[in-house]
């Protein structure tokens, strides 16, 4: 299955035949669980917000208008279900421990002071107000595609450029407080 | 801490992060159970539409009532129902003023026994979960 070609199974599903969801399953469930990670770093918390997100999906599968990709529909879907999620539970303190990803060869090398630095990143990053939080992660998890991060939050490209400018700003300034001085012009970050 | 790096760590940030093996069997498990639940009844528009317009009506015309309220210096005019309606309540109250001890005491009855059949069942419950 290629990155938007879930509509064979889309349609299986739609004419009755439940099983062909687990096609969809199997092709989306990393970057789902990965995305709700980014939110609320728990790994079984993840989980269960990627699970509800598909459980969603399914029931909603008929609103997929396919004037968009699938894949931008169902990360729209999750982002929301996530979202959701946050509002109804505060996200937990991040620790050192579990930011740590065992699968990651830089992580697993990294000295102390780095892991400090990780860390800190996460939870300023988790401190800012929703609006700007949301769209950090969700340009991060889309590898920096602005217009990618926009349409997963349905919200206008210009309003994700305008949201992330401030976010760094507001970040940089939270780590420039925590960590250290930065030599780095204001106006260069918020580019 | 540079832009650089921040975006180096807010990229890396789950990474690596992977579903577990046994999640795509959980989701499915909960899809099933999602496919057997039975689709929502839908409203009733086209029997309530008769009942919904009527109530819309009523709102029109009290509303219309109310702009159209006759001046302080014209005499009142009292649609011939609210009269009636009015008329019966009076006769009620001055009914129930008139009540002694031997009338109230009925009453208590009445309203006791006819109480009866709705209590009994919750105290049958409440005695079987007791039990």
């Amino acid at each position: 299955m290629t990155v938007d070609d879930g509509v064979a199974a889309v349609d299986r599903v739609l004419r009755g035949d439940v099983a062909a969801f687990a096609e969809i399953v199997e092709r989306w469930q990393d970057p789902l669980v990965a995305l709700a990670y980014r939110f609320c770093h728990d790994r079984s918390r993840a989980e269960d917000m990627a699970q509800e997100a598909f459980v969603r999906a399914f029931r909603a599968l008929h609103q997929w208008r396919r004037e968009a990709a699938f894949s931008t529909w169902l990360f729209a879907l999750a982002t929301n279900v996530y979202r959701a999620d946050l509002r109804r539970r505060r996200a937990p303190l991040v620790s050192i421990d579990e930011v740590a990803d065992p699968a990651d060869a830089f992580d697993v090398a990294a000295d102390h002071e780095d892991s400090d630095r990780r860390a800190a990143v996460r939870r300023a990053l988790h401190a800012l107000p929703a609006r700007y939080r949301d769209v950090l992660v969700l340009f991060y998890f889309h590898e920096m595609d602005v217009e990618r991060a926009a349409a997963s939050l349905g919200v206008p490209v210009g309003t994700v450029k305008a949201r992330l400018s401030r976010g760094r700003e507001i970040l940089r300034r939270k780590l420039v407080a925590t960590l250290g001085t930065s030599d780095v012009p204001l106006e260069e970050i918020s580019r | 801490m540079t832009p650089e790096e921040m975006d180096r760590v807010l990229a890396r940030d789950a990474q690596g992060v992977r579903a577990s093996p046994r999640f795509a069997a959980g989701v499915m498990a909960a899809v099933r159970r999602e496919a057997k639940v039975p689709p929502p009844i839908p409203f009733p528009w086209t029997r309530a539409a008769p009942g919904i317009a009527a109530a819309l009506l009523l709102v029109v015309l009290a509303v219309a009532s109310i702009v159209t309220t006759p001046s302080a210096d014209t005499p009142p005019h009292v649609p011939v129902p609210l009269e009636r309606a009015a008329e019966i309540t009076t006769k009620i109250g001055d009914s129930v003023a008139s009540w002694d001890a031997r009338d109230l005491t009925i009453w208590v009855v009445v309203v006791a026994l006819s109480a009866v059949p709705l209590v009994a069942p919750l105290w049958l419950v409440s005695a079987e979960r007791d039990r």
